[in-house]
C-alpha cells in the first residue's frame, strides 16, 4: 500500500482553509501597489488631498506631510500583512484611515451634487486614490470592501 | 525586540513608525513635498473660496488663446514678453507652446532662478498650465509676486492653458526645456 492520494474533496478543503491567508496577502499586495503609485507622483496626490479641504494649509507641514505619510502607511500596512508583524495595529490604523477618507469622499460628493445638480450615481472626480477620475459610488463600494478586507487581514486571517 | 501584543499597543507602535518614516521621507527624498513650503497661497485680498471644479479667484490679468498667439513672434527675441509653462517636465516635454520656458510650480527653487532675469526684464509674463481646472498657473503667479518680487501688473494668466491651445490647433513644440 502506497501513500493515499489526496482526494478532490481534500484539495477543496485545503483551498477553503487557505482562502483567509490568500485574502491577507491579496490585501497586502493591493495596499503596497496603491502606496507605490501615490509615492511616484506626490504632486498629484498633494493636489487631490488639497481639494478635500479637510487639512489646514497653515502650518504647511500638516498638508505637505500627507503625500509622504499616506503612501508609507499603505506600504507599511501591506508589509505588515505579508510578514504578520504588528498586523492588528496596522489593520486598525489603515481601516480607520479608510473610513475617514471614505467619509471625506462622501462629503465632497455631496458638495459636487449641490453645485452641479448631478445625482449621486453620476458624480465623478479624481479622489486622490491613485486611479485618476473615478465614478464615486463605485469607489465608495470598493473602499467598503477594502475596509472589510483590511479588518479580515488584520484580525481574522491565520498567521501562516 | 519585544513588540506589543495588544491591539492598542500595536496600533500606537505602528502609528509612531509610520510617522517617523513619513517625516524621514519628507526630509530625505528629493521628490517628496517640502514641509515648509506653502503650495497653495492665498490668491486675493479677501481670500475668497472657489467652488468645486472652478479656478481659484485671482487678481491677475487674463489672456485668451488668440492674444497669446500674437505674442509668439516676440518670445525669446526681446524683453517684451516671456511665456511660462507651469506644468511638470513630463508634460512640458510631451508638448508645450513654442518659446515657453518651464517652471515646475512644485520645484520653484530649482526652476525659477534661471528664468528670473528674463521675467524681471519682461513687460508681460504670461503663465499657463494644463487648462480646465488646473490652478498651477495662478499659484505660480502668486509665488512670483510674494517670493520673487515680480510686479503683479506684469503677470498674466492664460486660463485656457494647454488644453485650449491644442483644441485651437495652434503650434506645439516638444522636447525638454532650454
Amino acid at each position: 500500500m502506497g501513500r493515499p492520494r489526496p482526494s478532490h474533496r481534500n484539495r477543496e478543503g485545503t483551498l477553503v482553509l487557505r482562502l483567509p491567508l490568500l485574502i491577507r496577502f491579496l490585501m497586502g499586495g493591493i495596499l503596497i501597489a496603491y502606496g507605490v503609485e501615490k509615492m511616484m507622483d506626490p504632486v498629484s496626490f498633494l493636489k487631490a488631498i488639497h481639494e478635500y479641504d479637510i487639512l489646514p494649509t497653515s502650518p504647511t507641514w500638516i498638508l505637505n506631510l500627507a503625500p509622504s505619510g499616506i503612501p508609507i502607511l499603505e506600504i507599511a500596512t501591506g508589509l505588515a500583512f505579508f510578514t504578520g508583524t504588528l498586523r492588528r495595529g496596522a489593520a486598525t490604523l489603515m481601516s480607520s484611515f479608510l473610513v475617514i477618507f471614505t467619509a471625506a469622499i462622501l462629503m465632497r460628493t455631496f458638495g459636487v451634487m449641490e453645485e452641479t445638480g448631478q445625482s449621486f450615481m453620476q458624480v465623478e472626480f479624481d479622489c486622490g486614490c491613485g486611479a485618476g477620475v473615478v465614478v464615486i459610488w463605485e469607489k465608495i463600494m470598493f473602499n467598503t470592501v477594502l475596509v472589510l478586507g483590511t479588518m479580515h487581514a488584520g484580525f481574522r486571517a491565520p498567521s501562516s | 525586540m519585544n513588540l506589543p501584543n495588544s491591539t492598542f499597543g500595536q496600533t500606537v507602535t505602528f502609528t509612531a513608525a509610520v510617522l517617523v518614516l513619513a517625516v524621514l521621507n519628507s526630509l530625505v527624498n528629493p521628490s517628496a513635498m517640502d514641509l515648509g513650503t506653502d503650495y497653495f497661497p492665498t490668491l486675493t485680498q479677501s481670500g475668497e473660496e472657489n467652488s468645486e471644479g472652478a479656478l481659484p479667484k485671482h487678481d491677475f490679468g487674463v489672456l485668451d488663446g488668440q492674444m497669446v498667439l500674437e505674442f509668439l513672434p516676440d518670445l525669446r527675441q526681446s524683453d517684451f514678453a516671456v511665456l511660462i509653462d507651469a506644468r511638470s517636465t513630463a508634460h512640458y516635454t510631451e508638448g508645450h507652446i513654442p518659446g515657453a520656458y518651464q517652471i515646475d510650480r512644485y520645484k520653484l527653487d530649482e526652476y525659477v532662478p534661471p528664468v528670473l532675469p528674463a521675467m524681471q526684464a519682461a513687460g508681460y509674463v504670461i503663465i499657463y498650465c494644463a487648462g480646465g481646472d488646473c490652478e498651477d498657473s495662478i499659484f505660480l503667479a502668486t509665488d512670483l509676486v510674494y517670493h520673487f518680487g515680480l510686479e503683479k501688473e506684469v503677470l498674466y494668466i492664460y486660463e485656457g492653458g494647454m488644453e485650449e491651445w491644442e483644441d485651437l490647433g495652434h503650434p506645439i513644440a516638444t522636447g525638454k526645456a532650454r
